[in-house]
């Protein structure tokens, strides 16, 4: 699929809401200030990539656009209100119900940019250069990030006990 | 064997997404509001054959015609005084009346995205809430002053151009910068009320003024007058630049209720 330097029709547009939103959302919602923000940080994404588009010059996949633009607006969130970034309460939706999950435990034991880019590459399987342009890194340092945040969710695991064997 | 750990371990993290995507409500309605919102400003950026474009046009476009009634009105009435040789103090009465209807016309323009909620709409589209209305502000503050030059000069035989001009530009810019700062402050739904109530207000107290105090528009207070419509102007200023941020961030509601907010 091509925007190259043309806006979208109606149609083309409400597509890829439905194509994307619930990948857009399931970003803010960890890492947007509260729930009731992801729902605005997805909504101002879609508008934002609307808006862009003119001036959008890519060819492929929307999602690695719309997820630097939802980076970006979730940064916006917590600026506005004048706080740092800090992982979702236990209480939040998205964690209930999940029982034991030595992955979920492991990974909060992570960095926050050790978390995110293991989002990017595994929640919305993104290649390794799509990562890279995301987080605005050379494709080579996004590569080094994930290894390194595997290593340590490994250890974590490990630590943990729960090591994940082949 | 490493080689096989890790495929297990990104297996394990790409099952643990899946099932934290499946447990996330997925809210339809918020979906559903997103694509409309994103078709409407696709289409909304989508060139239209014949439309005109840019800020200024659609902010024209969009604008009551009533609101060129008031500049007309104002000139119209200046030329009759001016005309029939009316005393001065109908003239001042006049002059100093004229700001804040300009003031409020021109706010009712103005403001009218607000009012009717629209603001978060407005700055999602091709030309955004801040660039239209700056638009606005442009074109009614031109449009306004241009009505008072023109009273001011009709009336120079009556009263003298530096008192004339004092006297309607002080109430104009203090009712606009007042307007704007109330309509900004109280809900949206309320700042139409809000910016054409302060206006009013400013003219009912000018009015009060020749009535009870004559003194005040005697040629010694013109450099009062003057004192007042410089604030006024610096107030404008930043009342409309605070404006502009609040159109583009889309309108966001003051927590606090109306009477508390203008404190």
């Amino acid at each position: 699929m091509s925007f190259e330097g043309n806006g979208l029709g109606e149609e083309e547009a409400r597509r890829i809401v439905e194509e994307h939103y619930e990948s857009v959302l399931a970003y803010c919602r960890r890492h947007a200030p509260s729930g009731e923000d992801a729902y605005d940080a997805a909504q101002e994404t879609f508008l934002r990539f609307v808006k862009s588009l003119p001036k959008y010059r890519d060819r492929g996949k929307p999602l690695a656009f719309l997820l630097t633009i939802a980076r970006n607006v979730c940064a916006d969130s917590y600026r506005k209100r004048g706080r740092l970034w800090e992982p979702l309460d236990e209480e939040t939706p998205a964690s209930d119900d999940h029982g034991t999950d030595p992955v979920r435990d492991a990974l909060r034991a992570l960095s926050r940019e050790q978390q995110e880019v293991l989002e990017l590459r595994y929640d919305q399987g993104l290649q390794v250069q799509e990562v890279a342009r995301v987080l605005g890194v050379s494709r080579f340092a996004a590569g080094r990030r994930i290894a390194a945040a595997l290593e340590t969710l490994k250890a974590e695991l490990e630590d943990d006990g729960k090591g994940m064997t082949p | 064997m490493r080689k096989d750990g890790m495929a297990v371990l990104e297996n394990a993290l790409r099952e643990h997404y899946r099932s934290e995507r499946e447990v996330e409500p997925l809210a339809a309605d918020r979906k559903r509001k997103a694509a409309d919102l994103a078709a409407l400003a696709a289409s909304e950026r989508s060139p239209r054959p014949g439309r005109p474009t840019g800020p200024m046009r659609t902010a024209l476009g969009s604008s009551p015609r009533a609101f060129w009634l008031a500049p007309a009105a104002v000139v119209a009435l200046a030329l009759a005084l001016g005309l029939s040789g009316a005393p001065a103090h109908e003239a001042e009465a006049v002059l100093v009346a004229s700001g804040p209807a300009l003031a409020a016309a021109s706010l009712a323009g103005v403001v009218r995205a607000r009012s009717c909620g629209m603001q978060e709409l407005e700055a999602s589209c091709l030309h955004n809430s801040a660039s239209v209305a700056f638009s606005r502000l442009m074109a009614f503050s031109i449009s306004s002053l241009l009505a008072l030059a023109v009273a001011c000069i009709a009336s120079a035989r009556i009263i003298p151009a530096s008192s004339s001009a004092a006297f309607s530009l002080a109430p104009f810019l203090l009712s606009a910068a007042g307007g704007l700062m109330l309509a900004r402050k109280v809900p949206s739904a309320d700042a139409a009320v809000a910016a054409v109530a302060w206006p009013a207000g400013v003219c009912a107290l000018c009015i009060l003024l020749k009535v009870a105090v004559p003194e005040a528009y005697c040629t010694a207070a013109v450099w009062i007058w003057a004192a007042a419509a410089s604030a006024g102007a610096l107030w404008l200023a930043r009342e409309a630049l605070r404006w502009m941020r609040l159109s583009a961030e889309g309108g966001c509601e003051t927590a606090m209720p109306a009477p508390f907010c203008v404190l």
